[in-house]
C-alpha cells in the first residue's frame, strides 16, 4: 500500500513535466491569423515579412475588423518574426494562422527555400492556405473587406470552400504545396490574389516549377485548369459558335486521362459534361439538342487542348501526367523519369469531350 | 434441556428485572383469576401494539378464565415463540415482543408495532411511466411489496446477523436462489457478519462498512429505492441487502453500467430508451471533461478550436484578470454551494436560495469581469449534465472526479486530461464489487 502512494506520487510528478507549451492564457496570445512574405526591394537577400494579428473584441456584438499588420526585415523568415516579437507585448500564436500569401515577386527566387521556414515550424497548420499576392502580400493583408466578422475570415471562405464556390479560385494547402515542390512529375500551383479596393478579385493562378519561372495563367485558363484538375462542377460554359450563343450549367463534370504506352505514347483526356442551358441569346429548340452538345463538344475541346499544350510548350506539369507515367511503368526511378521528360515535349495530346445538355431550361 | 435447578421463570425473572425495572416504559403486568392463579406478562409498552394489547390478551385471559386454556391460547398465536435462554428472551423483549410467565414455563409473543410501515413514494428515482411507489421503512412491509413483484419460489429471504453493537439493526438478505451465485451470496453473508460498526443507520454507511476498501470514490454497490429495480436484480441473480428503518436497499455485486441505468429504459421504447443512454453517456462526459477541457483548451493548445470560436472565447475572457483554472475552480465550486445549499435548505426557502445564487453566478459575476461569458455556460452545463446520472451516488462520484481530472490538466494542458483519463479507467478497472469486475460495460445474464 505504502508502494503505490509512492507509486502515485511518482507517476503525478511525471504528469508535471509533461507540461508541453506552457500555461498561457487565451488572452494573452496574440493570434496571427495570415503571414505575408515579401522581396525586400533594394537588397539581394531577406525578405520582409508582415504578420496580420487579430485582436478579439471583449463583446460579441461589436466583434469585427480589429487588427494589426507588423512587419519586419530580416535576412531569414525566422529573423524577421523574432524582430516581430520584439514590437508585440503577447505570445504569438501560430495556431490559427490559416492564410500565407507570398508577394509575386518572390515567386521568381527559389521558393522552395522561402517555404522552408513553414514545413519546419511544429506550431504552423500544414492546411493552411497558400496564396501569391499582388502586387505584393503587405497589400492583401491590409485589405479591409466590408462585413468581415473576423479579420482574415473572407480569404478563409474563398480557399475553404465553406463559403463561395468558384470556378476561377484555386485551393493549395501548405502541406499539398511541399509536396508538388519535392515531387517529380507534377509542378505546383498557387491563386493570384488581387486587391480592389476593400475587396479581394481571385480569378488567375500561377504555375510554379522549382527554379523556373512562373507561368500565369489567364482567366480562361484558370477556369479550364481547375475543370481539368480538380473535376470542378460548379461551371458555366459559354457556347458561342455558328450563330449560336448560350451558356451551360453544369451539373455533373468528369475527368479523367490515361497515358497510352503504344509505339507512338500519348495522352488521352477524356471529359464528360451534363447540364442544362442557363442562358442564351438566340431561340434554341429542344429538338436541336445533338447539335448544341456538338457544339459545346468542340468548343470546349479547343479550349482544354490549347491549355494542355501551353504546359507542354513551356514543359510545365501541373496535372501531374508524369507522376502518373511514373507510377505506371517499372523499372530504375532514374531511367523512367529520364524517359518521361524526353517522352513530354513530344507527347501526342487527345482530348475527348462528350456533352450531355439535358435540357434548354424552358418547357416549351 | 433445561437445568433442573431451576425452572424458567426462575431463570428469566431475576434477568429481566434487572435490565427493565428502572426504565419508564417497560411493564411487568400481574393479572389473577379468582382461583388465586396468576401470570405474568413483561414488554416495553413503547415497542409493541398497545392499542390492540387489552382486545388481544387482556380479555381473553378472563374470558377463558382457566390458566392451562389460556396457556394453549397463547401457544396458537402466529408470532407465538419458545423459550430459549435469558439473552434471547432479553433480545426478543427490546423487539416488540410481549414475556408471558404462565406458571413455570416462559412464553414470548411477537407484538410488534412500527410506525414507519407507510410505503414512501419514489423521490430519489423519479420515473414517468414506471411504478410511482418506493419502498417503506419497514423490512417487513418491504419484503411484502418485493414478494408481490417477484412471485417465484426460489426466491430466499435470509435473516442475517444483527449490525452494530448499539443499533442492533436487522438485516435480511435476499436473492434468488436459482439465478444468483452461491459463492456470492456466501462471501455477502460473511461480509455482513465482519462490518463492525456500533450504528447503522443509512445504506451508505453499511456499504462503508462492506467494502473492504476503506477509501472509496466511486460506488461499488447499488443503493435503491425502487421495488422494480429491486425485482429486476433479483432476475439478474443479484444479491439484495435490506436494512430495518431504512428505505434503501443495497444491490450487489453491481457493473458501472448498472450506476447509468434508469428503469425508465425498461419502459421507454426501444430506441427512445438507447437515445435516453446515450445522453446519458454524453451528460457523463461533459460533467467529467468540459472543465478541464476549458483549461486546456485555453490556455495550451486554443487551436484545437475554429478560429472563429477561439476569437470569441478570448473576447469574452479579456475582461477577466485571473488564469483561466482559478476562473474554472471559483465558478465551479461556487456552482456545488449551490447545488448543496439546495439539497440543505428547509423547502420553503429553498427556491429563494437558488435564484439568489442563479442570478449572482449568471449575471453579475460576468458584468463584474470575474468570469467569461462561457465559463457560465460551461458551469451550467456541467452542473445539468451531472444530474443526468440516474444514480445519486454515481453522480456524487463524479462531482468530486472532474476536479481531479482539472488539477492534472492545469499543470500538464490536453495532455494531462488524457493521461487522467486512461489513469480513471484503470481505476475503474481495478475495482471489483464482490469480486466481479466492476467495469463491465453490460451484465451478461448468467445461468
Amino acid at each position: 500500500m505504502k508502494n503505490l502512494y509512492k507509486l502515485s506520487g511518482l507517476f503525478f510528478f511525471l504528469i508535471l513535466l509533461l507540461s508541453s507549451c506552457g500555461f498561457k492564457d487565451i488572452d494573452k496570445r496574440s493570434f496571427v491569423v495570415g503571414i505575408g512574405i515579401d522581396q525586400l526591394e533594394q537588397e539581394q537577400e531577406g525578405y520582409e515579412v508582415t504578420l496580420k494579428m487579430a485582436y478579439p473584441a471583449s463583446e460579441t456584438k461589436e466583434l469585427g475588423n480589429q487588427f494589426q499588420l507588423i512587419s519586419a526585415k530580416g535576412s531569414t523568415i525566422a529573423e524577421a518574426i523574432r524582430f516581430i516579437k520584439a514590437k508585440v507585448g503577447n505570445e504569438l500564436d501560430f495556431g490559427h494562422m490559416k492564410m500565407i500569401i507570398i508577394g509575386e515577386k518572390i515567386l521568381t527566387k527559389d521558393i522552395e527555400k522561402t517555404m522552408d521556414w513553414f514545413t519546419r515550424r511544429r506550431d504552423i497548420q500544414q492546411i493552411a492556405l497558400l496564396s501569391v499576392g499582388k502586387p505584393d502580400a503587405k497589400t492583401i493583408l491590409s485589405v479591409k473587406p466590408k462585413g468581415e466578422r473576423l479579420p482574415s475570415n473572407k480569404l478563409f471562405m474563398f480557399f475553404d470552400e465553406t463559403g463561395t464556390e468558384s470556378p476561377y479560385v484555386t485551393t493549395k494547402f501548405l502541406y499539398e504545396f511541399r509536396r508538388d515542390l519535392v515531387e517529380r512529375g507534377m509542378d505546383g500551383y498557387l491563386p493570384i490574389v488581387e486587391s480592389e479596393e476593400d475587396n479581394f478579385s481571385i480569378t488567375t493562378m500561377a504555375v510554379i516549377k522549382k527554379g523556373e519561372k512562373p507561368l500565369i495563367l489567364n482567366k480562361k485558363e484558370t477556369k479550364v485548369f481547375n475543370i481539368l484538375k480538380k473535376s470542378y462542377d460548379k461551371e458555366s460554359l459559354k457556347v458561342n459558335a455558328q450563330d449560336q450563343f448560350f451558356m451551360l450549367a453544369v451539373d455533373s463534370l468528369n475527368t479523367s486521362y490515361r497515358i497510352k504506352d503504344s509505339k507512338k505514347p500519348k495522352i488521352k483526356f477524356k471529359v464528360d459534361v451534363e447540364g442544362t442551358i442557363e442562358e442564351s441569346k438566340v431561340k434554341l429548340r429542344k429538338g436541336k439538342l445533338d447539335k448544341y452538345n456538338k457544339l459545346t463538344e468542340e468548343t470546349f475541346k479547343k479550349d482544354i487542348k490549347k491549355l494542355l499544350q501551353k504546359f507542354q510548350d513551356t514543359n510545365i506539369d501541373p496535372i501531374g501526367f508524369g507522376l502518373r507515367y511514373r507510377a505506371m511503368h517499372t523499372g530504375p526511378e532514374k531511367k523512367k523519369w529520364k524517359n518521361w521528360k524526353d517522352l513530354y515535349p513530344e507527347i501526342d495530346i487527345n482530348v475527348q469531350v462528350n456533352a450531355e445538355i439535358t435540357g434548354t431550361g424552358i418547357i416549351e | 434441556m433445561f437445568s433442573f435447578e431451576k425452572s424458567e421463570v426462575e431463570r428469566v425473572k431475576p434477568v429481566l428485572e434487572k435490565q427493565f425495572k428502572g426504565t419508564e416504559d417497560a411493564q411487568f403486568r400481574t393479572l389473577s383469576l379468582e382461583n388465586d392463579q396468576e401470570i405474568e406478562l413483561v414488554y416495553i409498552q413503547t415497542v409493541i401494539d398497545n392499542a390492540n394489547i387489552h382486545e388481544q390478551f387482556f380479555k381473553p385471559f378472563f374470558e377463558i378464565n382457566d390458566i392451562q386454556r389460556y396457556e394453549s391460547y397463547i401457544k396458537s398465536l402466529p408470532n407465538f415463540k419458545e423459550f430459549k435462554d435469558e439473552q434471547d428472551t432479553v433480545k426478543e423483549i427490546l423487539h416488540g415482543s410481549i414475556v408471558f410467565l404462565i406458571q413455570n414455563k416462559v412464553y414470548m409473543v411477537g407484538f410488534i408495532h412500527q410506525e414507519n410501515s407507510a410505503v414512501l413514494d419514489a423521490s430519489v428515482e423519479t420515473t414517468i411511466l414506471g411504478p410511482q411507489k418506493a419502498l417503506s421503512e419497514n423490512i417487513y412491509t418491504n419484503l411484502n411489496l418485493i414478494r408481490h413483484r417477484y412471485h417465484e419460489k426460489s426466491l430466499k429471504v435470509e435473516k442475517l446477523p444483527e449490525i452494530g453493537d448499539k443499533s442492533n439493526i436487522q438485516v435480511c438478505l435476499l436473492y434468488d436462489e436459482k439465478e444468483a451465485d452461491s459463492e456470492i451470496v456466501d462471501k455477502v453473508k460473511k461480509r455482513v457478519k465482519k462490518a463492525d460498526r456500533p450504528i447503522v443507520q443509512s445504506a451508505g454507511e453499511l456499504h462503508r462498512a462492506l467494502t473492504n476498501r476503506k477509501r472509496r470514490l466511486f460506488p461499488t454497490l447499488l443503493v435503491t429505492e425502487r421495488p422494480d429495480r429491486i425485482a429486476y436484480n433479483l432476475y439478474q441473480g443479484k444479491v439484495i441487502i435490506m436494512i430495518e428503518g431504512i428505505p434503501f436497499v443495497l444491490i450487489g455485486p453491481t457493473v458501472f453500467y448498472d450506476f447509468m441505468s434508469s428503469m425508465e429504459d425498461f419502459y421507454q421504447p426501444y430506441w427512445v430508451s438507447k437515445f435516453l443512454i446515450v445522453l446519458r453517456y454524453i451528460g457523463l462526459f461533459i460533467s467529467l471533461f468540459l472543465p478541464s477541457a476549458y483549461v486546456g483548451i485555453i490556455s495550451y493548445n486554443p487551436e484545437v478550436l475554429r478560429i472563429q470560436l477561439a476569437f470569441s472565447i478570448a473576447g469574452s475572457r479579456m475582461p477577466v484578470p485571473y488564469p483561466s483554472y482559478l476562473e474554472v475552480l471559483f465558478m465551479l465550486i461556487m456552482m456545488e454551494m449551490l447545488t448543496e445549499a439546495s439539497i440543505r435548505l428547509p423547502k420553503t426557502i429553498g427556491p429563494t436560495a437558488t435564484t439568489v445564487g442563479g442570478l449572482i453566478l449568471g449575471q453579475a459575476a460576468t458584468d463584474a469581469g470575474l468570469v467569461s461569458n462561457i465559463m457560465i455556460i460551461i458551469v451550467a452545463a456541467v452542473a445539468i449534465s451531472n444530474f443526468i446520472i440516474p444514480i445519486n451516488e454515481m453522480s456524487f462520484a463524479m462531482r468530486v472526479m472532474k476536479y481531479l481530472l482539472l488539477i492534472i490538466t492545469t499543470f500538464s494542458g490536453l495532455i494531462g486530461l488524457v493521461i487522467g483519463t486512461v489513469g480513471l479507467i484503470y481505476y475503474l478497472v481495478y475495482l471489483d464489487s464482490f469480486g466481479k469486475p466492476y467495469l463491465k460495460l453490460f451484465t451478461s445474464h448468467q445461468k
